[in-house]
């Protein structure tokens, strides 16, 4: 295996982690407001099942959207029906189930954020003339930064790491649906070790390079007491 | 253009019932003790909370109905508000929160100007002492150019120099302003001082209207001061104070 089909599946894990996080920012700030601002009927079922993902085994939750995705199941009979292919073994497949898996990451800390936001501006907003609508956009996203910055970085760190969801929906078809972290273990179990050390550790490093750029971007909200 | 409104609602320790009618240039004070329902009179006027019976009127516009199930959102009413607790948008300077709906910015700049907050145009929210809270509050209500004006307790938050100044700066714009406003208050001097009519309301229903009624139309006369003395009037205070004792009876 050649350096440059090394690094494909980071190519592949990385375009996944951004698809995955644009998705989600857009669909997790959407259920967010519904929930922190709206009556939602049934919300304790709502609320879980978009929490499930995070205790869920990832085989467990990639089994069910194999199925629900396969040519059997009501959404890849639909997609089929739409774009005449299957959405499994393909790269939107996965973008899909990395969706599904990452929901929490994305709800949570926006959830969080807007929760936080005093709902008197909200009101000034809607008196002063603005629709739900506008005043999202002109009041809830802005005071919400941190919010979208969190969970911008949860998913795609997240993403990044997946393995068992997409596995199970993508399988490994090199240059598709081979991510890095199928990579890696598919180079250990042929004892292709070179291989995995650097995928590991462009992994790694990356990860790290991101959280340390958040970590230094939010330095100095807890220094402790001074003085 | 005026401002009618009959409400029903049932909270949860007693059931507010009352009426209103405001003309424009004309300030409506609805004042009463803390839990009173005075806030939420002036939520339902806005839109932000629905009454379970009623009808509110702008003129010729009709904003509910709860025969009709007519209820206009609160961004149609084209209305200003100023919150007792400012609801300044913390995102925005100074000059974008009073520009925030204007209709053009040179009405907010000169709003600013006349209320003596230009030079913190640039500045945020929090980084301004309450009273320049409450002026910026007040700019941004009049710079959306609102057929209604509602204020929850605007002074409350302030010392007594800075909500002496700001009292008299609204009492001087309600004419030029020509639009019904509704001041909400517990403060029976603020009342007395701001209100063309005194509505004071008591555990959700209007109460002794009279009395007030008839301190507003001998202000001046001995048995109440008069806009220009009445803050430094300590006996009449408690007077007054003593008057809303009694609404507690």
């Amino acid at each position: 295996m050649g350096t440059g089909s090394i690094l494909d599946p980071l190519w592949i894990s990385f375009k996944l982690a951004a698809a995955t996080t644009v998705v989600l920012l857009a669909a997790g700030a959407f259920l967010a407001y519904l929930l922190v601002y709206r009556k939602v009927p049934a919300r304790p079922v709502v609320e879980s099942l978009i929490s499930l993902p995070i205790v869920l085994p990832p085989t467990v939750l990639g089994f069910y959207l194999l199925i629900l995705m396969g040519p059997k199941g009501a959404f890849g009979r639909a997609w089929e029906g739409l774009f005449g292919s299957s959405l499994l073994f393909t790269f939107t497949g996965i973008v899909i189930a990395s969706v599904f898996h990452s929901l929490p990451f994305a709800v949570q800390p926006l959830k969080a954020s807007f929760a936080r936001i005093d709902r008197r501006i909200l009101e000034n907003a809607h008196v002063l003339g603005l629709s739900p609508f506008k005043a999202f956009f002109r009041v809830v996203v802005p005071n919400s930064v941190a919010g979208f910055a969190a969970a911008a970085i949860l998913v795609f760190l997240h993403t990044m790491g997946e393995f068992g969801v997409i596995l199970m929906v993508g399988g490994s078809v090199p240059g598709k649906t081979k991510v890095a972290s199928i990579a890696i273990f598919e180079a250990v179990e042929s004892l292709r070790y070179r291989d995995a050390w650097i995928l590991s550790l462009v992994l790694a490093l990356a990860s790290f390079s991101f959280l340390l750029v958040v970590n230094a971007w939010n330095k100095g909200e807890y220094d402790g007491l001074k003085g | 253009m005026a401002l009618r409104a009959e409400i029903g609602k049932k909270l949860s320790h007693f059931t507010l019932d009352v009426s209103l009618a405001c003309e424009g240039g004309k300030i409506l004070s609805v004042v009463g003790p803390s839990g009173s329902g005075k806030t939420t009179i002036l939520r339902i006027i806005a839109g932000l909370d629905a009454p379970d019976e009623g009808i509110i009127t702008c003129g010729e516009r009709v904003w509910v109905n709860s025969r009709a199930g007519t209820f206009l959102p609160t961004q149609k009413r084209r209305l200003a508000m100023v919150f007792q607790d400012f609801a300044l948008f913390p995102h925005l300077s100074v000059f974008k929160n009073v520009c925030f709906a204007a209709r053009d910015r040179s009405l907010a700049e000169e709003l600013m100007k006349r209320f003596g907050i230009w030079h913190l145009k640039d500045t945020r929210p929090q980084s301004i002492s309450g009273g320049e809270r409450q002026r910026t509050a007040i700019c941004q209500a009049l710079a959306s150019g609102p057929e209604v004006l509602l204020m929850d307790e605007p002074f409350s938050a302030l010392d007594p120099i800075t909500r002496r100044k700001l009292r008299i700066a609204v009492a001087d714009m309600k004419g030029e302003l020509d639009i019904p406003i509704i001041h909400v208050t517990h403060d029976i001097r603020e009342a007395l001082f701001l209100g063309d009519e005194i509505v004071p309301v008591v555990s959700g229903k209007v109460f002794h209207k009279w009395l007030l009624q008839f301190m507003l139309t001998t202000r001046g006369t001995g048995m109440c001061p008069d806009r220009t003395d009445r803050e430094d009037q300590g006996d009449v205070e408690l007077e007054i104070y003593d008057t809303r004792k009694e609404w507690k009876r």
